[in-house]
């Protein structure tokens, strides 16, 4: 069962991607904060972290900074899944190497589930 | 050298040769002329001179012949006892003393015994004892003629000259002879009237005779002058005048004219020879004094008459041409006022007249140039952008007083010098006179839409100034764009906050509702409960899409839009629009198709999401007008470029529609009131045209007509461009 670590501070998203996420078979682990989340990835490393940008307190891209994750866990993936598309965040979010920035207005949580499907394969049809 | 003192030069010049040549050739000319007038003259002088000896002797004979008929001579030799000699002797006497004219007279009788004398001693003497070369001539004289002698040296009383007459009786006969000695002196005084020059009675050998000097008594018929040059001259008979060296004094160059005696009447001459000597320089004084005179006075005329033409030629040309000078110069330091007096109708009256015209039209012209000047500058002092220009080299000309706030310049020279400014913005000028020096180099304007120095931002324009093919400078136009910039920022961040909070909401009705519909399919049994949840979800779709929308034309207009370019197959994206809208078309009953040449299609280079986004934009839109056939997409390669049409079978548009295309919130319907029954923004059109403005291609109406369709294309470029461009301004 794949692990995900669910990371948004909105109740609505959480609920309905979460939802999905559960009812398609994903073990899902939802945090609130960044600082939250920086603390599970200490404990389990997960198949992919979904990441929200705009976070209370602690941000996406600080999350992203903090974390390291390319050497702590080099398996896990990341997709950003916000509506913040300002270009500008984008690319240097981009820069530490998430395997997709999605926008959430444009996938539905049926869509997201079969794009992480998708992604988990053994030859990932990256985005 | 200046026009007068060329003027002068030549005048000079002229004059001088005038002056000096002319002079000589009257001075040449006339002294020589005089010279032959003196040689003449004194030539003259001689002929006359001798002549008068010639014509005293001759008178003397005449003389001498009268007093030798009187009766009491021929009484007393007839009868010499008879007749008192007292008497013969007193009349002789009388005759000898009355022009001294005689040394002596004789009355000789036929035995050559003196009858009657006037001087004492030569009583009683015979012709024997009273000269012995009197015999001959006493012989010649009793053959009836009055006879004459050369000059003979008397014992007492110096040289003389005998002249003897014969007394003849009633008959005929001869009865004796009168014999009469000439005083010398008396031939002497001749010689003495002449002046100055030496004058000298030469006999036919060579001898002098007499002379006008004060020895000459010593020198008769001693002093021989037979081998003078002038002397072998006259020897050959007549007159002459030459040159030669002085017979006494050989180093003075002497005038000599020679005569030969001609004799007068009964006196037929002795063969002498006059001499007049003088030397040249005192016989050509007078010539030489009057050439000089002349010369002199023709050198003063010369002078005063180039003096003369110097003042009219002044008068007349100087002074024009430096009136006209000056005026030439008090005009180019810019007194337009300034006017000749125009005060001939000559070339330099002409000119003058040309130059008032001239000058005229130049204060007319320049008044224009300095209005248009006036309006120019102000023009650009109040400009709401920096201004500046440069000359050809890149070193500025000038500034407006906002480029001079823009660049914080501290003082303002004359003329600019790269890297002589006082200025905080020294970087920044440098940057602007950099690109100034490309904009010269390349002859093409460009601009750069945004630039930030020192935490402003800046609009730069840069433009040759092109003047017969020559770049003659740059203007340079500075526009601070910081104040639009941060509002367009903040309205970027507003859009950016804005779009994000509302697509939250909306994601989540949007992602509930696809649930509802999907997991929940079968408790939505009830029909209008189906409808209702899918016009949620369909709403909910249409506000992100309006939302996504205004994002992307806020970001393209700004040019915030980050576009990946790459090289890909075209294929896949029609595919994949074709596929996502294939169940519209079913719902709606009509095709989308493409051709099938999509595999040999080469690859495109450009953002490939953004591509799909237009031909899903404009296959929507080709759907949304279309009720019956279909869509086509075909794409057809044109040299470097490929093209995609996308033709429908729909409503078309009316021509007044079809120019409202590609624009800001236009849509191709006529009242804005209408606008929702074509369910769009009205920013699709806009934003592929931002979108191919930025991936270098273009979006075109092809054809469209009200009731047949429309067909709309756009090209996208096959490879890199060759130069990275800079990013166009927004066209808005």
């Amino acid at each position: 069962m794949p692990s995900v670590l669910y990371v948004e501070d909105t109740e609505t998203m959480q609920n309905m991607y979460g939802f999905a996420l559960k009812r398609e078979g994903f073990d899902v682990t939802i945090t609130g904060t960044a600082g939250e989340a920086l603390a599970r990835i200490d404990e389990h490393q997960y198949d992919i972290i979904l990441l929200d940008m705009m976070l209370s307190g602690m941000s996406g891209m600080d999350f992203l900074q903090a974390a390291n994750l390319r050497a702590k866990s080099p398996g896990t993936k990341i997709v950003v899944l916000s509506n913040v598309d300002n270009p500008n965040i984008v690319d240097k979010v981009r820069a530490f190497g998430v395997s997709a920035y999605l926008i959430k207005a444009d996938y539905e949580p049926q869509t997201l589930v079969v794009y992480l499907k998708n992604l988990l394969k053994p030859t990932p049809e990256a985005k | 050298m200046r026009l007068p003192a060329k003027l002068i030069l030549i005048i000079c010049g002229m004059g001088l040769i005038t002056t000096i040549v002319a002079p000589i050739v009257v001075y040449v000319a006339v002294s020589g002329t005089l010279k032959s007038t003196i040689s003449a003259n004194q030539q003259a002088t001689a002929s006359t001179t001798l002549g008068k000896i010639d014509r005293f002797i001759s008178e003397r004979m005449d003389e001498l012949g009268n007093v030798g008929r009187a009766q009491q001579f021929t009484a007393l030799l007839a009868s010499p006892d008879g007749t008192n000699p007292q008497l013969v002797e007193t009349d002789l006497h009388s005759v000898a003393q009355l022009a001294q004219d005689w040394n002596n007279l004789t009355l000789l009788d036929l035995h050559g015994k003196a009858v009657a004398v006037t001087t004492e001693s030569d009583r009683n003497k015979t012709l024997a004892t009273l000269e012995s070369s009197f015999a001959g001539l006493y012989n010649r004289a009793l053959t009836g003629q009055t006879v004459y002698s050369d000059v003979l040296r008397s014992n007492e009383d110096g040289p003389t000259l005998a002249i003897m007459t014969p007394i003849t009786d009633r008959t005929g006969q001869p009865v004796g002879v009168l014999v009469g000695e000439i005083n010398w002196s008396a031939v002497l005084s001749i010689l003495h009237e002449q002046g100055n020059a030496t004058t000298l009675l030469l006999n036919h050998s060579g001898l002098e005779i007499g002379s006008n000097q004060a020895d000459t008594q010593n020198r008769i018929l001693t002093a021989d002058r037979h081998a003078s040059p002038i002397f072998q001259q006259a020897s050959h008979g007549g007159t002459g005048t030459i040159e030669a060296a002085n017979p006494d004094n050989p180093e003075v160059a002497t005038l000599a004219s020679y005569t030969s005696e001609i004799g007068s009447r009964s006196y037929k001459g002795n063969g002498w020879h006059l001499l007049l000597l003088q030397p040249t320089s005192i016989a050509f004084a007078p010539a030489k004094n009057l050439a000089l005179a002349l010369l002199a006075g023709l050198l003063v005329a010369s002078l005063v008459v180039c003096l003369i033409m110097f003042w009219v030629a002044h008068r007349l040309i100087t002074l024009p041409i430096r009136r006209l000078s000056t005026a030439i110069q008090n005009i180019s330091l810019g007194n337009l006022a300034e006017r000749l007096e125009v005060t001939s109708h000559d070339e330099l009256g002409q000119l003058a007249t040309t130059f008032n015209t001239v000058t005229t039209q130049l204060a007319a012209t320049t008044v224009n140039l300095q209005q248009e000047k006036s309006r120019l500058e102000s023009s650009i002092n109040s400009l709401p952008l920096g201004f500046m220009l440069t000359d050809a080299a890149g070193d500025i000309i000038t500034l407006n007083p906002i480029m001079n706030t823009l660049l914080n310049l501290k003082n303002k020279p004359p003329k600019f010098t790269k890297g002589k400014h006082q200025t905080a913005n020294i970087a920044f000028l440098q940057q602007l006179l950099d690109h100034c020096q490309t904009t010269l180099a390349k002859r093409q304007a460009f601009h750069i839409p945004e630039q930030s120095y020192d935490n402003r931002i800046f609009r730069l324009f840069f433009s040759p100034v092109i003047q017969n093919d020559t770049a003659i400078g740059v203007a340079v136009l500075v526009e601070d764009i910081t104040e639009a910039k941060l509002l367009d920022r903040s309205k970027d961040e507003f859009f950016s906050i804005a779009s994000h909070e509302l697509r939250t909401p909306l994601t989540a009705i949007r992602g509930n509702t696809s649930m509802i519909q999907q997991y929940y399919g079968e408790k939505l049994k009830d029909q209008d409960l189906k409808e209702l949840v899918g016009d949620i979800h369909e709403s909910s779709l249409r506000l992100i899409t309006i939302v996504n929308d205004f994002l992307d034309a806020s970001r393209l207009e700004q040019g915030k839009m980050k576009l990946t370019l790459e090289q890909f197959d075209l294929k896949p994206v029609i595919e994949s629009v074709i596929y996502e809208l294939g169940a519209l078309s079913h719902e709606k009953k009509i095709y989308i198709r493409t051709d099938n040449t999509l595999g040999t299609l080469p690859l495109v280079y450009a953002d490939k999401n953004r591509v799909k986004q237009i031909i899903y934009n404009l296959t929507g839109n080709a759907m949304r007008f279309t009720e019956k056939g279909g869509i086509t997409i075909k794409p057809e390669v044109q040299g470097d470029q490929l093209k995609v049409y996308v033709t429908d079978t729909g409503d078309g548009m009316s021509p007044e529609n079809q120019q409202l295309l590609f624009h800001k919130f236009q849509q191709a319907s006529d009242n804005i009131l209408t606008r929702d029954t074509t369910r769009g923004t009205g920013l699709g059109l806009y934003i592929c045209r931002l979108l191919l403005d930025n991936m270098n291609g273009k979006i075109k109406l092809e054809s469209s007509e009200v009731g047949k369709g429309t067909t709309f294309s756009f090209t996208l470029p096959l490879n890199p461009p060759k130069s990275i461009k800079a990013p166009q301004a927004p066209k808005s």
